[in-house]
């Protein structure tokens, strides 16, 4: 191979990297300087894995809390509240907002620590029953998957003949003791009278395999000009913390009329710690900017190598020995 | 001259900012690795199995490494000896994490990350590349200057990168998963090194070569273990376990699985802690010259110990969930690295105190066996160890990777007893410092002149 022929192989390979980097995030930034961006909540979680398809369009908990006394603490809340300031919701202090953030809307593993450390902060002298009773409501188990949604209730509207609006109810149950033993648990789920599959023993967004990704369903617009959209963004174990169901987020729309997902930085989120608030910045910033920055660092590094070899030929040092 | 060359008394700068960004796919290459953890948890459960088959890298060290730097001492080929190492070792490794992220089932993926090991330690030769292309008396800015870079890009890529495993973006063309780019970076990055290594580096024959030996690893091993005086310096290096292997894949699923911290979390876990090493690591090197070397690792030694029990107690006893908050773990992980630290950088100049000058090659290889082997045995250990533990305490198909810790507890306890032996032994002088010895008659000389 030629000389000049091998001195272009890194800057273009160089001026590949940049240009799909910047084709990446073109239409984003262009549109976003042109006209902004508008606001958009996640109405919908698509959780689509092993041949099946659920819709979920909204969860709902409630949380029991009963100790030697009877019940000590109830509390029900909505997915779509979880974004929202509740001023009564954080005004309780006998359930610390840590605890209520679980046990409202994190995973088994988070609820049974959360009863735990309730456990041990009251103190309790009988073991304490901490019952979460999870409903789902949506469309599930589709055989395919569905593209179009009806903007009020998020049907699939390409699938209306089969997709049945439905419930899926599951309850978990612990008996914690002041030492903080989960003495006990029990697992309902009840889609359809259906049992849970064992190996499963979570809520609807949890303790799924690696092959069931989630992605958000968003609405924005107003009026006629209201549009619901499924994200090109997906996340599996887990929805991503960035599109929270019933969370806030940012929406750009390109002049081809695609709708592209952004996160909403101020949105609100579980009581959290300088770090776990960084990590969840993180998260939301690059699951959209990574692969972007990620292409334009590579073309940047193979820009400098070029330009050291070309200098190379241009400019012999004269320090070799 | 545009291509950079071996054997050179003295190297522009320019290439030495080439041979910096060379080692680039290697630390790429390593950090996709170092998810191979989270793509072997999607099909296998068992800690004791994914930590058995990650732990054939460090076999590979033994097996692979040495018999290719052995070998590529004594062999000339038309691009080198080498180069051809380094070639193969980074187009088949390219190959194998290309295939990764879409293996369906562990027969397809297990074989691949057992192949991109072993090609790994294949590649072990581009280290003494390096170290022929830039001469002695540049090596040490070469090395500050990548250590800067590579911290820094490591940090960054956790940060932007690892916390992507899990995610996946929809386009016309298809889907790209997290896991998908996160391996397919090292893939790029692997290929640009080996092209640049093949066209822009070459290797200039050593005016007198080596000659041709017979290899075996029974010849290995007999010329390590033969030298009765090495056997005190193997017996030190066994002490360094507690600094180099402390749980290995099990702490990702820990902070994962049990914790359930996200991979992001994990970056910023390493960026925090990385920034404060990167700020506190002069003043290490401050104290690390004004205090006796054995007492620098015996008190290290006693720290680790101190900190794996209280970090047990603190989270089995004290946190009423049993979770730690980010910030201990970070905390604890930043204590740690210091008596890493603190302990490393004693541990080092101490080894060579014992090293006669004769047998310093044969001392070097030994130390890596006997590294390797170490952390071959406590890798398998730990991963058996939490299987045994979890099946008599948990629940069937959940596991106690906490529960480590315990065996960790164990290992420090055995790790003082040899190292307190050792010292004793040096106190009364069974273990003669041969390093220091040799020293010594050339400072009287010195003097006397």
């Amino acid at each position: 191979m030629k000389d000049p022929v091998k001195l272009a192989i890194f800057p273009l390979l160089s001026a590949i990297f940049l240009v799909a980097a910047a084709a990446w995030t073109w239409e984003i930034v262009a549109n976003l300087r042109r006209d902004g961006h508008r606001p958009a909540q996640i109405v919908g979680m698509l959780k689509a894995g092993a041949g099946r398809f659920d819709v979920v369009r909204d969860v709902e908990r409630e949380v029991v809390i009963a100790g030697a006394g009877g019940v000590e603490w109830r509390r029900r809340a909505n997915a779509r509240e979880a974004a929202l300031p509740d001023a009564e919701f954080r005004a309780e202090d006998n359930v610390p907002a840590d605890v209520r953030w679980a046990l409202l809307f994190d995973d088994a593993g988070a609820v049974e620590r959360a009863a735990q450390r309730l456990a041990r902060r009251w103190r309790v002298t009988e073991p304490l029953r901490v019952t979460v009773t999870e409903t789902a409501r949506g469309y599930f188990g589709l055989a395919q998957k569905p593209e179009r949604f009806a903007l009020e209730n998020l049907a699939p509207a390409d699938l209306a003949e089969t997709a049945r609006f439905n419930e899926v109810v599951t309850r978990l149950t612990f008996l914690c003791a002041q030492d903080g033993t989960v003495r006990d648990r029990e697992i309902v789920r009840e889609p359809d009278g259906a049992a849970i599959r064992p190996e499963r023993a979570d809520f609807i967004f949890a303790g799924e395999t690696w092959q069931v990704e989630y992605r958000p369903i968003f609405r924005f617009g107003e009026g006629e000009a209201a549009r619901v959209e499924l994200s090109d963004i997906g996340r599996i174990f887990a929805p991503s913390r960035a599109y929270p169901l019933g969370g806030r987020a940012r929406v750009v729309l390109t002049p081809q009329g695609e709708a592209i997902l952004l996160p909403d930085l101020g949105t609100g989120e579980a009581p959290q710690g300088a770090l776990a608030w960084f990590s969840a910045k993180s998260e939301a910033i690059f699951s959209r900017w990574a692969y972007p920055l990620v292409l334009a660092a590579f073309g940047c590094g193979f820009g400098l190598l070029g330009a050291v070899l070309i200098s190379l030929r241009l400019w012999p040092s004269r320090r070799l020995e | 001259m545009f291509r950079i060359e071996t054997q050179h008394r003295r190297i522009p700068w320019r290439w030495v900012i080439i041979v910096g960004l060379l080692t680039v796919p290697g630390v790429l290459a390593s950090f996709a690795a170092s998810n191979f953890t989270f793509s072997l948890r999607k099909f296998l459960t068992n800690p004791a199995l994914i930590n058995g088959i990650l732990s054939l890298d460090v076999a590979f060290n033994i097996l692979i490494a040495t018999t290719c730097l052995y070998l590529s001492d004594r062999i000339w080929t038309k691009r080198g000896r080498r180069v051809p190492f380094i070639i193969a070792a980074w187009l088949m490794m390219a190959v194998c994490y290309a295939i990764i992220p879409f293996a369906n089932g562990p027969w397809v993926l297990v074989p691949l990350v057992v192949m991109a090991l072993a090609f790994m330690d294949v590649g072990a030769t581009f280290q003494t590349l390096t170290m022929e292309i830039v001469p002695p008396h540049q090596r040490g800015r070469m090395s500050a200057m990548n250590q800067i870079v590579l911290q820094i890009l490591i940090i960054g890529f956790i940060v932007v990168v690892g916390g992507r495993f899990d995610e996946s973006v929809h386009t016309e063309a298809g889907v790209m998963r997290g896991e998908t780019f996160l391996y397919w970076i090292a893939v790029a990055a692997l290929l640009a090194g080996a092209v640049l290594v093949w066209f822009f580096v070459r290797e200039r024959e050593p005016a007198q070569p080596r000659p041709a030996e017979t290899f075996s690893l029974r010849t290995l091993f007999g010329s390590i273990l033969a030298d009765r005086r090495l056997w005190p310096v193997y017996l030190l290096a066994m002490c360094q376990l507690p600094f180099t292997t402390p749980l290995g894949p099990i702490e990702q699923l820990l902070i994962t699985e049990q914790w359930g911290y996200s991979k992001q979390d994990i970056g910023t876990n390493v960026l925090v802690g990385g920034l404060v090493n990167m700020a506190i690591l002069p003043f290490i090197g401050l104290i690390a010259d004004k205090v006796s070397r054995v007492k620098m690792v015996g008190f290290s030694l006693l720290a680790v110990f101190v900190f794996h029990i209280g970090y047990y107690v603190f989270i089995q006893f004290v946190l009423p969930d049993r979770r730690p908050e980010l910030w201990h773990i970070i905390a604890f992980g930043w204590l740690m690295s210091m008596c890493g630290l603190f302990a490393n950088t004693a541990f080092l100049p101490l080894l060579f105190d014992y090293i006669p000058r004769d047998s310093m090659g044969t001392a070097q290889a030994g130390l890596s066996v006997v590294r390797s082997i170490n952390r071959l045995i406590t890798m398998n250990m730990m991963g058996m160890w939490v299987t045994w533990y979890s099946a008599l305490v948990m629940p069937p198909g959940r596991f106690d990777y906490f529960s480590a810790f315990l065996l960790l507890v164990i290992l420090d306890v055995v790790t003082i007893a040899l190292f307190g032996w050792f010292a004793w032994q040096a106190r009364r002088g069974r273990f003669p410092a041969y390093g220091r010895m040799m020293d010594e008659p050339a400072k009287g000389a010195e003097g006397a002149a």
